[in-house]
């Protein structure tokens, strides 16, 4: 059983996380401030922290800054603050995801799924060996058998789908603009693009993300075309 | 207050008498100059302050010359009056013969009593006078032909008849002969001398014929008395101590030897001892005196400069204060009239006191002075006096130099000050006309001196006057025009800063260096203007920035709590509770909840980019991919109200330079208020169309609900489309998109035509 330590002043909202956490098998430890949660790991090793920003005492970022100087367990930081400065700090500091109040409680749990698998498959990355197994972080392609899976889940694509995302996934941090990924997949010129290509990037993102709207893997450059990003 | 009275009094009582020691001084100095200057005669320098004897003096030089001169007219005519070594009355004088008549022999005696009855005769110093008033000679007859004089030898008479002459004539010729001798004689040979004189003629085997008053004195006793002039007939040079060799010894000692002789020499010396009392112990002794009392007058000359200069030093450095500490101002009250009238009062008060001097100083010194330093003492009077009258001004200057008036009292200052009153503080058209006026003024000035000076033109002075005039016209219509000009150019400056703040430019500050009068007064306005606006747009953005702030730190506040709502809401629903009603109410409050959401993350972006609270990442990108980007990610949400989206987009590249993500968030709001407010079942136009160098993306749908509402209300925060407000939506979405566009340099126009509900947004194409 994987222990998770959550670390907020506000008691129901770290009751809330308990009862969804606990509903997915794991151990909650619950901690109302810095100094508690920094207290409980040091008694306990936790597999995956959980914290808040804005807390009385050592707020969420120095506790952060403080957890990393003896461990590399995933942080989640939980923030009211949603603009971008704000996550680009919490990620900066050695946070590993950023999730802005209010959240969605399935989007947290998956996200601690994510997290937590990466974290501990970390020293097996290559498990399935052969030129044909793409990996990106948390995203498996194996060409051979033509499966994708994202955080060890395995997703359903259709052909097209598939076809782009091994596009993009060989391709890690190359844009691609529509015309390209056109010719490319449908092996074809493309004579004034439409929205068919978007269509589809739109359908691949809301299956292997876990919050499409904030897309991890597959992002879209405005104005340019589409990216996997290098995990 | 003791100890300062004192010292006050010991001051003013210190100047008094610093000014009588000035005047002492000033009389010491004017006496020794006076003194010098009268008793020496000029032109001979200073040199007089290093000859300290009498014998190095040009006066001796001439009584030495002189007495020789006296002394071989002795020789000359010794002989001839004496006999037996002394004067014999009956020795032959001179021969004449009346015409044909015989030769009638004068004696001496004979010639004295002629001469007698004719006035003339010796007086006590052997001079020749004459105290009977006769006429001329030429009513004299010159009828006598002269055979010999004996006082004449070495005159030749060739013919009869080549010299007449009146007996008259011949006796004065005897008594100047008389007179030469008596001098000597009595003067050096009868009375003791300081000169002495050894004149010897001599031939072998003859006695020698000595002239001398002191013939048992050797060369070597002589030459040891002092001064002495030696002249042999052995050598051609003059052995003497003399300044300068006296003249005509030589040509005398030739012209008086009678005698042919073999061997002759001339010895004269004066005893400067000046143990005989004569002429030259007198001259001595004066000359001594003389010199004395011009050493004196000189040293006093000396003191009273020095004197003069150290009280007026003293004087310049304690006038203008009343005690030592220079804090207290010692004015009088000359010092209170103008500056200028100082100096044309003090010039005024020097002419006057010259006229007074004229009147009254020159006759008194008339009475006092001996005819001869008239001029000079009148001079000196009139310097003392321009002297006087010119320090009384000049340390009036030096007073209110120090104390500040000098300018401040001036006249010249208060016209500027009155002139500048004019040009300062009145309209420009008063300035003008005064301007104006002047220039006219001087025009009209100038070319009535041309005319006058053409009318005259023939005289030199009217020429004179043409130039002149025409040079100071040129002069001040340049001056006019320079002025017109630099407050052009302050104008100028003045209009440039006036076009700056009008362009925005609320920070900018005039330089005031330079501006004169009314534009500085103008320059310092527009800077407190410029100082205000900027202050109010300051103030306005701070403003601005504080609401930003209190809507985000209120959002803040309000998600936490949020956050729990949702997620027990979430967790009510997980219990599965089989009541209708309580499922129905489960929708409800997770719909408010997460409308809640939206509002505030919408009322934060709203407020941050309104205030212009964000980061902007300026890349070239092409719009028309962004479109299909955008189309891609909306059409199945459109698909769900039945919406068809048409695109009507251009196959090349639009490159454009934006933000993608503020873009993007543009075009979602654009497109998500379409979904929410366009009629079901209709159409939404997208099309992207480029003209003069701008890129145009354009959607257009038709709304739902009736437009009565103006585009710019649109735009405006928390305004939607429904004013019952019963649709999901902020009301924030086309404000946001307004003021994103805003900060990108975009433009954003929304346009109403029924029920036709249309946005405009346009870039400018990059290429």
């Amino acid at each position: 059983m994987q222990t998770i330590l959550v670390c907020d002043d506000d008691k129901q909202i770290v009751d809330a996380i308990d009862i969804y956490l606990t509903g997915e098998g794991f151990r909650v430890l619950k901690a109302y401030d810095g100094y508690e949660a920094l207290e409980i790991l040091e008694k306990q090793p936790a597999d995956l922290m959980i914290v808040d920003v804005m807390m009385p005492g050592l707020d969420g970022i120095r506790t952060t800054l403080k957890v990393r100087e003896t461990s590399s367990i995933p942080i989640i930081i939980l923030s009211a603050k949603s603009e971008d400065t704000d996550k680009i700090l919490g990620l900066n500091i050695g946070a590993d995801d950023y999730i802005s109040k209010p959240f969605n409680p399935l989007e947290l749990v998956a996200r601690v799924k994510s997290q937590l698998r990466r974290y501990t498959q970390l020293g097996n990355v290559n498990q399935q060996t052969g030129d044909k197994v793409y990996k990106c972080g948390g995203l498996t392609i194996n060409d051979d058998t033509k499966e994708v899976w994202v955080d060890d889940e395995p997703i359903r694509l259709t052909p097209i789908e598939y076809n782009i995302l091994l596009l993009l996934v060989k391709n890690t941090g190359k844009v691609f603009s529509i015309d390209e990924i056109y010719e490319q997949i449908w092996n074809e010129e493309a004579i004034g693009a439409d929205n068919t290509v978007a269509v589809h990037i739109r359908h691949i993102r809301e299956k292997i993300e876990i919050n499409p709207r904030e897309p991890r893997y597959l992002k879209v450059v405005w104005g340019v075309g589409y990216k996997i990003e290098k995990q | 207050m003791k100890s300062i009275k004192p010292r006050y009094y010991s001051l003013q009582i210190k100047k008094n008498i610093a000014v009588l020691l000035h005047i002492l001084f000033l009389f010491l100095a004017v006496h020794g100059i006076s003194f010098i200057y009268l008793n020496m005669g000029t032109g001979a320098g200073i040199s007089w302050l290093f000859e300290h004897n009498y014998e190095d003096s040009d006066a001796f030089q001439a009584r030495f010359q002189e007495d020789l001169d006296h002394i071989f007219n002795y020789v000359s005519y010794r002989d001839c009056l004496e006999s037996e070594g002394v004067l014999d009355l009956t020795n032959q004088m001179f021969a004449v013969s009346n015409r044909d008549g015989p030769e009638i022999i004068y004696t001496l005696e004979e010639v004295l009593r002629y001469a007698k009855s004719q006035g003339y005769y010796l007086n006590d110093h052997f001079d020749v006078v004459n105290d009977m008033f006769l006429y001329d000679n030429a009513a004299i007859d010159r009828n006598l032909r002269i055979s010999w004089r004996a006082y004449m030898t070495d005159q030749k008479l060739s013919e009869p008849g080549d010299a007449y002459t009146s007996l008259l004539e011949l006796s004065k010729e005897v008594l100047y002969c008389l007179s030469e001798y008596y001098k000597v004689h009595y003067r050096m040979i009868v009375n003791p001398s300081n000169l002495y004189f050894q004149i010897v003629y001599q031939n072998q085997g003859m006695d020698p014929v000595i002239y001398s008053n002191c013939p048992e004195l050797s060369m070597e006793e002589m030459s040891s008395m002092g001064i002495f002039c030696r002249q042999s007939s052995d050598s051609i040079f003059i052995d003497t101590n003399l300044k300068e060799i006296p003249q005509n010894i030589t040509m005398a000692m030739e012209k008086n030897d009678f005698y042919s002789a073999e061997h002759y020499y001339l010895m004269a010396a004066v005893d400067t001892r000046y143990q005989a009392d004569d002429d030259y112990a007198d001259a001595a002794r004066e000359y001594e005196l003389l010199h004395r009392r011009l050493l004196e007058s000189a040293a006093t000359v000396l003191v009273g400069i020095l004197g003069c200069l150290a009280t007026l030093s003293y004087l310049a450095v304690t006038s203008g204060f009343r005690d030592a500490e220079r804090t207290k101002p010692n004015i009088h009250s000359i010092d209170m009239i103008y500056t200028e009238s100082c100096v044309v009062l003090t010039a005024v008060c020097t002419l006057f006191m010259l006229f007074l001097g004229e009147k009254i100083g020159y006759p008194l010194l008339h009475l006092f002075m001996a005819y001869d330093s008239w001029a000079f003492a009148e001079r000196m009077l009139r310097a003392v006096l321009i002297y006087g009258c010119c320090m009384v001004g000049a340390f009036s200057l030096l007073r209110r130099y120090k104390t500040g008036l000098l300018w401040k009292g001036s006249m010249t200052r208060h016209i500027r000050e009155n002139i500048s009153l004019y040009f300062e503080d009145r309209t420009f058209s008063h300035r003008l006309l005064c301007g104006y006026l002047a220039f006219l003024g001087v025009q009209a000035a100038g070319f009535g001196i041309l005319g006058v000076s053409l009318y005259f033109l023939r005289f030199p002075a009217a020429r004179a006057v043409l130039l002149v005039g025409l040079f100071l016209m040129i002069a001040a219509d340049y001056l006019v025009y320079h002025k017109l000009f630099m407050e052009s150019v302050q104008e100028d400056r003045i209009a440039d800063a006036i076009a700056r703040i009008a362009g925005g430019d609320t920070a900018y500050q005039m330089d005031t260096a330079g501006l004169t009068g009314k534009e500085l007064a103008i320059a310092r306005m527009i800077n407190s203007i410029g100082t205000g606006l900027e202050h109010a747009l300051q103030e306005q953005v701070k403003s601005e920035r504080l609401k930003a702030d209190l809507i985000t730190n209120v959002s803040h506040d309000i998600k936490t709590p949020l956050t729990s709502i949702i997620n027990y809401v979430d967790l009510i629903k997980r219990e599965q509770i089989q009541n209708p009603k309580i499922q129905e109410y489960l929708t409800v409050l997770e719909q408010k909840s997460q409308r809640l959401k939206n509002l505030t993350e919408d009322l934060v972006e709203a407020s941050k980019v309104s205030s212009g609270n964000v980061k902007l990442e300026m890349t070239q990108l092409d719009l028309v991919e962004m479109i299909w980007q955008t189309n891609g990610e909306f059409e199945e949400k459109f698909a769900t109200r039945n919406l068809e989206l048409v695109s009507s987009l251009p196959s090349e590249c639009m490159m454009i330079q934006a933000d993608g993500r503020h873009l993007w968030r543009v075009l979602e709001n654009l497109y998500n208020n379409a979904f929410k407010y366009a009629m079901a079942h209709t159409r939404v136009y997208a099309e992207v169309v480029s003209e003069d160098g701008q890129v145009w993306f354009t959607i257009k749908n038709v709304s739902e609900n009736p437009l009565n509402i103006s585009p710019d209300e649109l735009t405006e925060r928390f305004v939607r489309g429904d004013v019952s407000r019963t649709t999901e939506g902020s009301g924030l979405g086309l404000s946001i998109a307004q003021s994103l566009m805003k900060l990108q340099d975009g433009t954003f126009r929304i346009l109403i035509d029924g029920d036709l509900f249309k946005v405009k947004i346009g870039f400018k194409l990059v290429r």
